[in-house]
């Protein structure tokens, strides 16, 4: 007999025998979760020759009015779950395998693709926990946010969520939820404690982030905007120097700012927006300008 | 000879790790575009390409007269490529159960054989090549040529010592390919 037959029929009949045997080992398509594991070698316990796995082979064991409630074997569970009966008692017209699999593997993969949540009864969709309890992350985050999931995470997968900062009460403060987020770079080490992120960050997203340091002094081309040329690490931004690189003698200073009438002259940029050193005199009779001229006026009285 | 690494040799190597690499890129892009049950349907499809591949070997030992040997030998290499990738993402990389392991393994060694077929059918064609000029020079006529270089026999040697490994692969993988799907269909 040809070689190439030979072979042939001697592997048919080899792997045929031991798929016979040892069908959990030769044919398998991935193993069998913990639950139905002592059947890896009867596969006809629930596959039915040429038809598959049948609704009836499932609730011969499984029957809809005790899942959740009782084993297979009928002892009750330690953990009864109401809600699961229940989903299960209005799922009567769908077939097990539509979102069960019991195989690991490409089947899993197959029937968790099938189930949607979209197909669960609107109350059993908006309580979560009777079928996820104990499942809720521990984190302080979830811990506060108890049971309502769906604030913040969509019917078809836990990632991404998202959260409407909206609805929470004024008194809030970002530190209340995020106080483990604060980045521990240099910008925000030297922010106070309570720091106000949303002077730079909107609630929908961490970034793009924007500061408008031109309300309090505008950067130019003889101000690079090295944040510790100006602001002493540590003592926060509220604190700055400017005498760090421009050499003024004080008893100067203060005459200087005399002649124009000016007492409050320590807080520079009050008058001093930019590098520009007209610009406080020019804009002291106008507009803002005039507002700070104002100022050093109230502050002299 | 080095021509014959370059154009010959290489190609085909390059072939058969492209065919690896490919499983491997095509496997993880179904799971990262979350489609990994795909590769599930993706078995029928393999075994339809391999199925057709092999209308080459129906008209090698003349069960059919359609198509031409050598049209028919060139789709066999590449739906025997193809046909192999779309099979090893079908399989992916798991260890579920023995019979298709082994089957796919076995596929794997029958494309490497394939691929040496070829390498090898490229070097007797060259050594031919080399023969026929030699044989020329001597001012034979074409029939005298074509008379000795028929009595060298040299392809069809090569090619019946290649195809006595080859086969027989190919009858492993049929035979262990052929068990895994009656058996599936068997516990659908």
């Amino acid at each position: 007999m040809n070689r190439s037959v030979l072979t042939f029929l001697i592997l048919v009949a080899a792997s045929t025998v031991a798929a016979w045997l040892l069908p959990g080992a030769m044919v398998q398509p991935g193993r069998l979760l913990d639950g139905h594991r002592e059947l890896a070698n009867r596969c006809t316990a629930c596959h039915e020759p040429l038809v598959g796995v049948t609704v009836e082979r499932c609730t011969a064991c499984h029957a809809p009015a005790e899942i959740g409630l009782r084993g297979s074997k009928g002892g009750e569970l330690e953990h009864a779950r109401p809600a699961v009966q229940g989903l299960h008692q209005r799922n009567q017209d769908h077939a097990c395998m539509e979102c069960h699999a019991e195989h690991a593997g490409r089947l899993g993969q197959a029937a968790a693709a099938r189930f949607t949540h979209q197909r669960l009864p609107e109350d059993i969709r908006q309580d979560c926990a009777a079928c996820h309890g104990g499942q809720e992350p521990a984190d302080e985050l979830h811990r506060k946010a108890g049971s309502a999931c769906a604030h913040c995470h969509g019917l078809d997968a836990w990632t991404p969520a998202t959260f409407d900062h909206s609805t929470l009460s004024r008194t809030e403060s970002c530190q209340s939820c995020h106080a483990k987020d604060r980045p521990v770079d240099e910008l925000h080490r030297n922010l106070a404690a309570d720091g106000a992120c949303d002077a730079c960050h909107a609630t929908q997203a961490w970034r793009p982030a924007r500061y408008d340091h031109a309300r309090y002094f505008r950067f130019d081309g003889h101000h690079p905007a090295h944040c510790a040329d100006c602001h002493e690490p540590g003592k926060g931004y509220e604190s700055y120097s400017c005498t760090g690189c421009h050499a003024h003698r004080p008893a100067r200073m203060a005459a200087e700012h005399r002649e124009e009438g000016i007492a409050n002259w320590q807080n520079c940029v009050r008058c001093h927006r930019s590098g520009d050193e007209d610009e406080a005199g020019e804009g002291r009779g106008h507009g803002e300008g005039r507002e700070r001229g104002e100022g050093h006026g109230e502050d002299d009285d | 000879m080095r021509r014959f690494v370059t154009t010959t040799v290489l190609p085909s190597i390059v072939l058969f790790l492209c065919l690896l690499a490919s499983a491997l890129v095509v496997d993880i892009l179904l799971h990262q575009m979350g489609f990994p049950q795909l590769g599930r349907w993706l078995g029928p499809v393999g075994v339809a390409l391999l199925a057709i591949s092999f209308l080459h070997s129906l008209r090698r030992r003349k069960m059919m007269s359609l198509g031409s040997p050598k049209g028919l030998l060139q789709l066999h290499e590449v739906l025997g490529w193809v046909g192999a990738l779309v099979l090893l993402v079908h399989g992916g990389i798991h260890l579920n159960a023995w019979i298709p392991w082994l089957a796919l393994l076995a596929m794997v060694v029958v494309v490497a054989s394939g691929l040496t077929g070829k390498v090898l059918l490229g070097e007797a064609r060259q050594r031919l090549g080399h023969r026929r000029k030699e044989l020329e020079a001597l001012d034979l006529s074409p029939h005298e040529v074509e008379r000795r270089l028929m009595a060298m026999a040299l392809l069809t040697d090569m090619m019946k010592q290649w195809r006595s490994v080859h086969m027989p692969l190919t009858a492993a993988f049929a035979a262990l390919a052929l068990v895994h799907v009656l058996a599936t269909l068997l516990l659908w």
